[in-house]
C-alpha cells in the first residue's frame, strides 16, 4: 500500500511540476518524476507479499516456483522503462541545452513563438 | 514472403552501422542510409504484393526468439500492416529524396539514423503483435520524432520539439500504464490472446478504464481536439520532411494501432468516444484553418482535420451495430483516406519546404515558377480537398453513404468540414496561382508523390465505377473522358489541340448518338453535343496565353455534362456534377480572375456538398418517379443546380467568374453550363417532389427566379464591362427558365425547355462575339469600345440579332419563350410574379442598348482605327448560330415538337397546353400568336419600305463620323463625341436604393463572421506547454469518466 | 380573301398615317391656343412631311442609320396593324390574327429599337443621351402599365384584345375603366411616360438635346421618321380604347374614343412643368403602380 500511495505521489509531484512550473528544467525533472512514479507502481503491482525476487537460480525456488516469487513481468517491464525513461531523459536535456544556448533563458514564457 | 522481421532488423542494424561509418566516409554512409530504405521500401512491396494478390493468403506471424505466443513477444503481419509499412517506406524514402535534393541538416549522420529510427519505429508499432512491445516501439518512434524534430535547431524547431516530448511523454506514460494494468488485469500481453479472451466485449468497469488509457494515450498521439496544439506546432515549426514523415507516416501508424487496440479490446463505448473526438476534431479543425496564415499550420490543421475524420470513420467501422456491408464501405473509405492523406499531405509539405515562405501571402505567384512545380502542388492540393478523380473524393462518397440512417448529423458534419476544407484550400490555390512567378527550390519527391496519386486514382476510378459501389455510367463517357485527358499531350500547339479537341468531340457525337431519345436525358444530351461542337468550333485561335490544359478541361466538361444528363440514378448525377464543377473551376482559373475561381469553387463545393447530403436523405437513388421524398431533399439537392444557375442569393459568383474566365470558355459556361442546373431541377421536380407536395417549394424558386430576372437585370444595366454585363444577363435569364420550370405545367416546361434552347443560342453568340470584340480590341472595357459597326459589320449584326432574341422582340427566336412563359404565368395566375418577369424584360432593353451602343456605335475611338473583323472561326460560329435564331423566329415549331415530345413521357404533361391554328399560328387556352405571319410581314414591309424609300429618296451623301451638328462648331476627336461613361447614371439615381449590395455584404459578412470566430477559437492553442499539458489532463479526466459506461 | 385582307389593312395604315398627322396638328393648334397663339393651321403636320419628303439632299452616317427609319415606320406600322379597330369587324380587325396583347407589348419595341441603333450611329452624343432616357423612362412607366394589363388579362381570362373588348360589351359599364378603375388609372398615367408628355418630357427635350434621339435625322429619313411615328401614336389610342374604353363598334366610335384619349396627355403636358429623369421614374414606380396594385390585389383575392 505505502509503494501505490507513494507512487501516486511521485506521479503526482511530476505533473504538478509540468503543469504548473513555468521552468523549463522543473518541467523536465517533473516528466523525470513521473516516469519514477509510474516504475514504482509497475513493480508494487507485481509484487505479491511474502515473496521472494523471481531469481530461479536458488535451489528452493526450483519447485513451485510460480507460488514463491513475485511476478517477474512488470520487473521485466520496468527495466525497459527505465532504460527509455534515461533516453527520453537524455534527448530532453539536450533539447533544453540547444533551447538555452539560443535564448539564454528558460522560461517557458519565452518559447510561445508557435501558437494559434 | 518476407519475413517482416529483416526490416526492423536490417534498419535496426544499419542504424547503428551509419552511426560508425559515417564517422569515416559521409558519402558512404549516406549511400547505406538510402540502400537500407530501398531495402525496406522493396521488401515491404513484396510483402504488400504478396498480400493484395493473394499470394499471402493468411497473416504472416513471427515468433522472436523461438518463444511461442502468449509467452513469447510476435510480429503480426496482415493485410493492412503490410500496406501501411509498404506506405511508411514510400513515404520515408521520398523523403529522403528530397532531404538529399534540397540538403541535410547538421550534423547529418545523426540525422540519418534518426530518420531510420522514425521509420523503423512506426513499423514496429504497426507489426507488432504485444502490447508491451508496442510501448517499446512508441517510445522508439517518439525519441526519434523529437530528436528529428530538434535537429534543425532553429528556435521554432527546439521549441516545439520541447512541446511535442513534454506532451509525448504523458501520453506513453498513459500508455504504459494502460498496458501494466492490462496485464495485471488479463494476464497477458499478447493481442490476440487478450482479444481472444475479451471477445463478448468488455464487461468489467476496471478492464475498461484500462482500455480508456490505452486508447486515451493514442488519441493525444493521435492529435484529437484539443490535446492537438503541439502537434500543430511541430507542423509549423519543424522541417518539413520530418513532418511528412511523421504526418504521412508515423501518425498513420498510431492510426493503424488505435484501430487494432479498439478491435482488440471492444469498449462499448468506443463508438461515441470516436464520434465526439473525431467529429469534434475533424470540424473543429477545418474551421480554425479558415484564416490561417502560416501555410505550415495550416497544413497542419488539415492533417488534423484528416485525422479527426479517420477516428470517426474508425467508430463507424468498429460498430458491430452498424450493416457490414456499411463496415466495408467504411473500411475501404478508411484506406482511401490514409492513402490520400498521406501521400497528398507529405506532398505539400515538401513543397512547404521549397518555398520558403512560412506566411501564406508569400506564396503569391508560385504556381507560375514551374509547371513541375504546379502539378504537384495542384494535385496535392485537390486530392487533399477530395476533388474528382481523387481517392479522397470517393472516399467521401463511400462514407457518407455508409452513415447508419439514425446518425444523419454525422453526414452534415462531414460535409460542412468538407465545405470549409474546399474554402481554405482554394483560397491557399488561389494565392498561390495569382501573380507573375517567383523562384521556388528543386523538389524531386513531389512530383514523384503527386504522380504516384494520379496513377493509383485510375483503379480507384474503375473500381468505383464497376465493382464495389457501381456508380452506373456509359462506358462511352469514361472512354470520352479518357481520351479527353490525352489531348493535353498535344500540348505544344494549339492548333493542333483545337483540330484533336473537334475529333475527340465528333467521335464523342458519333459514340453517343444513339442515346439522343425523346426524353429529358436526351434533349439536354443534343444540346450539351451539338451545342458543345459549335462553341468549341469558335475557342480558335484563341488568346496567346491560353493554358495547354485549357482543351482537356474544356472536353472534361463537356463530356461529364453528357456523363450527367446520362445519369440514371442520383449518384452518378452527383459524380458527374463535381467533375464537371472541378474541370470547369480550372479553367475560370486560368482567366485572370483568380478571387473569382475561388468564390466558384467554394460556391459549387456547398452546393455539391448539399446535394450530396439531399442524395443521402433519399431512399432510393434511381432517378424513377416515386413518391414524395420529403422537402428537406428537394432543397438541399435543389441548391446545387441553383448554384449553378446562380439564382439570387446565390448570384454573387457568377459576375467575375463569368466576366474573367478565358474569352474561349464563357460561352459554354453560359451556354451550356447553367443549363445543367436546369436539368437538374428538372430532376428533382420529376423525382424528388410531386406535383402535389411540390407546390410551396415550386412557388418559392418562381419567385427566386424572378428576383433573379429583375435584380440581375437591374446590374447588368450598369455594369462597364462587357462580359461581366454579359455575366449578369445570362444569370437573369437564367431565371426566366427558373420561372418556367417551377411553374411545373406543360405550357411553363414548353417555355422553359425552349429558353434553354433559345438561351444558349443568343448567349453563346454574345460571348463568342464578345471573344473576337475582346480578341481586336484588347479590351473588355466598353467606355474604350465604340463605333465598332465600321469595322466589325459581321459581329454588329449577329450581336444584333442575338440582343433582339435576348430582348425577345418577334419576329426572332427570343419571342416565343416570353410568350410562352407569360402565357404560362397567367394561366397559373402567377401574377405578382408575371409583373415582376414583365419589369425585368423591361429593363433589359435598357442594358441591350448599351451593349449595341457602347460597343459598336457612336464614335470609333482612335486607337480602334486598325481593328480587324473578328477571326474565321469566331465568324462562323457566328454566322452558325444565326440561322437557329432567325428559323427558330418563323418556325418555332420546329423546336416546341421535339419539346413536346419530350414532355409527352413525363406523366401529366402529355397535353401541351398550346395547339396550332393555321391562321393563328400558336394558340394556348389564353391568346395566339402567329410567329411565321409576324415574320413574312416584317421582312416583307421592311423590303417593301426600304424599297420605295430608295425609289423616292432624296441625295444621300455619306457623311465622315465628326460630321455631327456641333453647335455649329468642328468637333476634334472622336472622344469628344462619344458617349461611353455613366451611359445610365440618370437612371442610377433613380434606383440607387435597389441596387445596394446587400447580398454580397451579407455573404462577405458570413465568411469574415465564421473566419472572425475560427481565430479565437484557436486561441485555446497558446503556445504554453503548462496549458497543453491540461488540456491533456481535461481530456484524460473526460475520457476516462465518461466512456467507463459498460452495461 | 388574305389579299382583300392586307388590302383593307394597307388602307387602314394610311388612314393611321394620316389620322396621326392629324391629331398632331390638333395637338399643336390646341396647345397654341391655350397659349393665346394662333398657332399653325391643323394640316401643319401634313405641310412638314410633304417638305421633308421633298427635301434634295440627306446626310447618312452608315447602315444602322439609313435603315433606322425603316425599322421606325414598319414597327409603328406593325404595331397599329396588330391592334384591331372595330373588333369582328373581318376588314376592321387589321392583321390581329397576328398575335395577342403579349405579342403587341413586345412588338411595340422593334421601332423603338430600330430608331435607337440609327441614331446612335449618327455619333452624335445627344442621340444616346436621349436615348437612355427613353429606355429608362420605359422601365418607368412599363410597371404601372403592365400591372393594369395583367389585372385585364387574369380578370378575362385571355390575353388577346379581342378577347378583352369582348369582355367588355353589353353596356358602358362593362369598360374596364369602369370595372377596373384602378388599373385604367395606372394606364393612363403611364401614356403620359409613353407618349413623352410633360412632365415626362425629358427623353425628346427639344432644347437641350435637340429632340434626343433623331437629332441627326433629315429630309427623308425625317419624314419616315414622322410618320412611324404618328402611326405608333395612333396604334397606342387604339390599344387603350381597346383595354379600357371597350373598343369600338364602327368606325366613329373608334374615330370619338381615341380622340378622347388623345386629349388626356394633350391636357396635362400643357398645364405642367418637368420632371427629371430619376423623378418620373421614381412617380411611376410608386402613385400609379400603387393603384395598379389596388386592382390587382383585388384580382388575385378575387380570383
Amino acid at each position: 500500500m505505502a509503494f501505490f500511495v507513494a507512487s501516486i505521489l511521485l506521479i503526482l509531484i511530476g505533473l504538478y511540476a509540468v503543469l504548473v512550473k513555468r521552468n523549463i528544467m522543473k518541467i523536465v525533472i517533473g516528466l523525470s518524476l513521473m516516469d519514477t512514479g509510474v516504475n514504482v507502481l509497475i513493480i508494487s503491482l507485481g509484487f505479491i507479499r511474502g515473496r521472494t525476487a523471481p531469481i530461479v537460480n536458488i535451489k528452493d525456488l526450483l519447485v513451485n516456483t510460480s507460488s514463491k516469487v513475485v511476478d517477474p513481468l512488470p520487473q521485466a517491464l520496468v527495466l525497459t522503462a527505465i532504460v527509455i525513461g534515461v533516453a527520453v531523459t537524455a534527448v530532453a536535456l539536450s533539447i533544453v541545452m540547444l533551447m538555452y544556448s539560443k535564448k539564454k533563458t528558460l522560461e517557458i514564457e519565452e518559447y510561445k513563438e508557435l501558437k494559434w | 514472403m518476407v519475413n517482416p522481421i529483416i526490416i526492423i532488423g536490417v534498419t535496426l542494424a544499419s542504424a547503428f552501422f551509419i552511426g560508425i561509418l559515417q564517422v569515416y566516409n559521409r558519402i558512404w554512409a549516406r549511400v547505406f542510409f538510402l540502400l537500407t530504405l530501398a531495402f525496406d521500401f522493396l521488401v515491404s512491396g513484396v510483402n504488400f504484393y504478396g498480400f493484395i494478390t493473394g499470394k499471402i493468403a493468411k497473416p504472416i506471424l513471427v515468433k522472436i526468439g523461438g518463444f511461442p505466443p502468449p509467452i513469447g513477444i510476435n510480429l503480426l503481419v496482415g493485410k493492412a500492416e503490410a500496406a501501411l509499412g509498404f506506405l511508411i517506406f514510400t513515404i520515408a524514402l521520398l523523403g529522403a529524396i528530397h532531404w538529399f535534393v534540397r540538403g541535410l541538416p547538421q550534423p547529418e549522420g545523426k540525422a540519418l539514423i534518426l530518420f531510420l529510427l522514425l521509420s523503423l519505429g512506426a513499423t514496429g508499432i504497426s507489426f507488432t503483435g504485444d502490447f508491451f512491445n508496442l510501448f517499446v516501439f512508441v517510445e522508439i518512434t517518439s525519441i526519434a520524432a523529437y530528436g528529428l524534430v530538434a535537429s534543425s535547431k532553429d528556435e521554432k524547431a527546439l521549441e516545439a520539439a520541447f512541446k511535442y516530448m513534454v506532451i509525448g511523454s504523458i501520453s506513453s506514460t498513459f500508455i504504459l500504464l494502460g498496458v501494466v494494468f492490462l496485464y495485471k488485469a488479463t494476464g497477458s500481453l499478447n493481442m490476440l490472446d487478450i482479444a481472444g479472451k475479451l471477445a463478448g466485449g468488455i464487461s468489467s468497469a476496471v478492464l475498461a478504464l484500462i482500455t480508456l488509457m490505452i486508447l486515451a494515450g493514442l488519441l493525444i498521439e493521435l492529435e484529437v481536439f484539443p490535446v492537438n496544439g503541439w502537434a500543430l506546432d511541430v507542423y509549423q515549426g519543424a522541417d518539413p520532411v520530418v513532418v511528412a514523415l511523421l504526418a504521412g507516416a508515423a501518425v498513420k501508424a498510431f492510426y493503424l494501432v488505435f484501430v487494432k487496440t479498439a478491435h482488440y479490446l471492444p469498449l462499448p463505448s468506443f463508438f461515441h468516444l470516436a464520434l465526439l473526438f473525431g467529429g469534434l476534431t475533424y470540424l473543429v479543425s477545418q474551421f480554425f484553418a479558415w484564416r490561417q496564415k502560416d501555410v505550415r499550420r495550416l497544413l497542419g490543421y488539415s492533417s488534423v482535420a484528416q485525422l479527426g475524420l479517420l477516428i470517426l470513420v474508425a467508430g463507424f467501422f468498429l460498430n458491430p451495430s452498424v450493416s457490414s456491408s456499411s463496415r466495408l464501405m467504411m473500411g475501404l473509405a478508411m484506406v482511401l483516406l490514409v492513402f490520400n492523406h498521406s501521400f497528398g499531405k507529405s506532398s505539400l509539405f515538401l513543397l512547404a519546404d521549397n518555398v520558403k515562405e512560412r506566411k501564406i501571402e508569400g506564396w503569391r505567384g508560385v504556381l507560375a515558377s514551374n509547371p513541375v512545380f504546379k502539378f504537384s502542388f495542384s494535385t496535392s492540393v485537390f486530392s487533399i480537398a477530395g476533388v474528382p478523380p481523387f481517392p479522397g473524393f470517393w472516399a467521401k462518397i463511400l462514407l457518407i453513404f455508409a452513415i447508419p440512417r439514425n446518425y444523419s448529423w454525422v453526414v452534415g458534419l462531414v460535409l460542412l468540414g468538407a465545405l470549409a476544407e474546399v474554402v481554405y484550400y482554394f483560397r491557399f490555390y488561389r494565392i498561390a496561382s495569382e501573380g507573375k512567378g517567383k523562384k521556388v527550390g528543386r523538389n524531386l519527391a513531389s512530383p514523384l508523390i503527386s504522380s504516384l496519386i494520379l496513377i493509383a486514382s485510375v483503379p480507384v476510378v474503375w473500381g468505383m465505377f464497376t465493382d464495389k459501389i457501381h456508380i452506373p455510367v456509359k462506358p462511352e463517357i469514361l472512354l470520352l473522358l479518357g481520351i479527353s485527358l490525352l489531348v493535353y499531350f498535344l500540348g505544344a500547339s494549339r492548333l493542333l489541340q483545337w483540330i484533336a479537341s473537334l475529333g475527340v468531340l465528333a467521335y464523342g457525337i458519333y459514340s453517343l448518338y444513339p442515346y439522343i431519345k425523346p426524353d429529358l436525358h436526351g434533349f439536354f444530351l443534343a444540346l450539351v453535343l451539338f451545342g458543345g461542337a459549335v462553341l468549341l468550333l469558335a475557342t480558335y485561335p484563341g488568346s496567346k496565353k491560353l493554358s495547354s490544359s485549357f482543351y482537356p478541361a474544356y472536353l472534361v466538361v463537356l463530356f461529364s455534362m453528357a456523363g450527367l444528363v446520362l445519369s440514371s440514378t442520383w449518384l452518378s448525377v452527383f459524380v458527374f456534377w463535381e467533375i464537371m464543377s472541378w474541370a470547369s473551376f480550372l479553367l475560370i482559373n486560368m482567366g485572370k480572375g483568380k478571387k473569382a475561381a475561388w468564390i466558384y469553387a467554394v460556391f459549387s463545393a456547398a452546393g455539391a456538398y448539399a446535394m450530396l447530403g439531399g442524395i443521402y436523405l433519399l431512399p432510393s437513388l434511381s432517378l424513377a418517379p416515386g413518391k414524395f421524398y420529403g422537402l428537406l431533399p428537394a432543397v438541399l439537392i435543389s441548391l446545387a443546380f441553383l448554384v449553378k444557375m446562380a439564382t439570387s442569393p446565390l448570384h454573387i459568383w457568377a459576375r467575375d467568374a463569368y466576366g474573367e474566365s478565358p474569352d474561349e470558355f464563357t460561352p459554354l459556361l453560359s451556354g451550356i453550363m447553367s443549363k445543367m442546373g436546369v436539368f437538374g431541377s428538372g430532376l428533382v421536380f420529376l423525382y424528388v417532389l410531386t406535383a402535389l407536395s411540390g407546390a410551396g417549394f415550386r412557388y418559392l424558386l418562381g419567385w427566386a427566379g424572378a428576383l433573379t430576372a429583375f435584380f440581375m437585370t437591374l446590374l447588368a444595366v450598369f455594369q462597364d464591362d462587357l462580359k461581366k454585363l454579359l455575366a449578369y444577363s445570362s444569370v437573369g435569364q437564367v431565371g426566366y427558365i427558373l420561372i418556367g420550370l417551377s411553374l411545373f405545367t406543360p405550357l411553363g416546361w414548353n417555355a422553359a425547355l425552349y429558353h434553354t434552347v433559345n438561351h444558349f443560342i443568343f448567349k453563346g453568340l454574345l460571348f463568342v462575339a464578345a471573344a473576337g470584340i475582346i480578341y481586336r480590341v484588347g479590351t473588355s472595357y466598353l467606355p474604350h469600345m465604340g463605333g465598332l459597326i465600321r469595322r466589325m459589320p459581321l459581329t454588329f449584326f449577329a450581336t444584333l440579332l442575338a440582343i433582339i432574341a435576348l430582348a425577345g422582340i418577334p419576329p426572332l427566336s427570343g419571342f416565343a419563350a416570353k410568350w410562352l412563359l407569360y402565357s404560362a404565368l397567367i394561366e397559373k395566375g402567377w401574377i405578382f410574379i408575371t409583373v415582376v418577369a414583365f419589369l425585368a424584360s423591361t429593363l433589359a432593353f435598357l442594358y441591350c442598348f448599351k451593349i449595341l451602343h457602347a460597343v459598336f456605335l457612336g464614335q470609333l475611338q482612335e486607337e480602334n482605327e486598325n481593328v480587324k473583323e473578328a477571326p474565321w472561326p469566331i465568324a462562323l460560329v457566328e454566322v452558325i448560330l444565326l440561322i437557329p435564331l432567325g428559323v427558330l423566329g418563323a418556325f418555332p415549331n420546329l423546336l416546341l415538337n421535339p419539346i413536346n415530345k419530350v414532355l409527352s413521357g413525363i406523366p401529366g404533361m402529355e397535353n401541351p397546353g398550346f395547339h396550332y391554328h393555321k391562321a393563328l399560328g400558336i394558340v394556348s387556352k389564353l391568346g395566339h400568336w402567329n410567329a411565321f405571319f409576324l415574320m413574312v410581314f416584317l421582312v416583307g414591309s421592311f423590303l417593301l419600305a426600304l424599297v420605295f424609300f430608295a425609289l423616292t429618296s432624296a441625295r444621300i451623301r455619306k457623311v465622315g463620323q465628326l460630321d455631327v451638328g456641333y453647335s455649329g462648331e468642328v468637333p476634334r476627336a472622336p472622344e469628344d463625341l462619344h458617349f461611353g461613361y455613366g451611359l445610365y447614371d440618370h437612371f442610377r439615381r433613380a434606383v440607387k436604393w435597389l441596387i445596394y449590395p446587400l447580398v454580397s455584404k451579407i455573404w462577405r459578412g458570413i465568411y469574415q463572421w465564421i473566419g472572425a470566430f475560427a481565430e479565437m477559437g484557436r486561441r485555446i492553442y497558446t503556445g504554453d506547454v503548462n496549458t497543453y499539458a491540461a488540456y491533456v489532463i481535461l481530456i484524460s479526466i473526460i475520457i476516462l469518466y465518461a466512456f467507463t459506461g459498460v452495461k | 380573301m388574305m389579299w382583300a385582307k392586307i388590302f383593307y389593312a394597307f388602307l387602314a395604315l394610311l388612314g393611321g398615317i394620316a389620322y396621326g398627322l392629324f391629331l398632331g396638328g390638333v395637338s399643336r393648334k390646341i396647345t397654341a391656343r391655350m397659349q393665346n397663339r394662333r398657332g399653325p393651321t391643323i394640316w401643319q403636320n401634313f405641310i412638314d412631311l410633304w417638305k421633308l419628303f421633298r427635301k434634295k439632299t440627306a446626310i447618312s452616317h452608315g447602315v444602322m442609320f439609313y435603315l433606322a427609319p425603316m425599322f421606325r415606320l414598319v414597327g409603328g406600322a406593325g404595331t397599329f396593324l396588330l391592334v384591331p379597330i372595330v373588333v369582328g369587324n373581318p376588314y376592321l380587325s387589321n392583321f390581329s390574327f397576328g398575335g395577342d396583347l403579349i405579342v403587341l407589348m413586345y412588338f411595340m419595341v422593334l421601332g423603338c429599337l430600330g430608331m435607337a441603333l440609327g441614331a446612335a450611329e449618327s455619333g452624335h452624343p445627344h442621340a444616346p443621351i436621349g436615348v437612355t432616357r427613353g429606355l429608362s423612362q420605359m422601365a418607368g412607366y412599363e410597371l404601372p402599365f403592365v400591372i393594369s394589363v395583367v389585372v385585364l388579362m387574369i380578370a378575362d381570362k385571355t390575353t388577346s384584345i379581342e378577347g378583352i373588348v369582348r369582355a367588355q360589351q353589353g353596356g358602358i359599364l362593362h369598360w374596364h375603366i369602369f370595372t377596373h378603375p384602378f388599373a385604367a388609372a395606372a394606364a393612363f398615367i403611364s401614356l403620359l411616360g409613353m407618349m413623352g408628355s410633360y412632365p415626362f418630357q425629358v427623353v425628346l427635350a427639344p432644347q437641350e438635346i435637340a429632340i434626343g434621339p433623331p437629332t441627326e435625322y433629315s429630309s427623308t429619313f425625317l419624314s419616315y421618321m414622322f410618320s412611324g411615328r404618328s402611326v405608333f401614336a395612333v396604334a397606342k389610342y387604339l390599344l387603350f380604347m381597346n383595354l379600357f374604353l371597350g373598343g369600338a363598334s364602327n368606325l366613329l366610335w373608334a374615330f370619338v374614343k381615341t380622340f378622347v384619349i388623345f386629349l388626356w396627355p394633350l391636357f396635362i403636358t400643357n398645364v405642367f412643368p418637368r420632371f427629371r429623369l430619376e423623378q418620373s421614374v421614381l412617380f411611376f414606380w410608386t402613385w400609379p403602380s400603387l393603384f395598379g396594385l389596388i386592382d390587382l390585389v383585388r384580382i388575385y383575392l378575387v380570383r
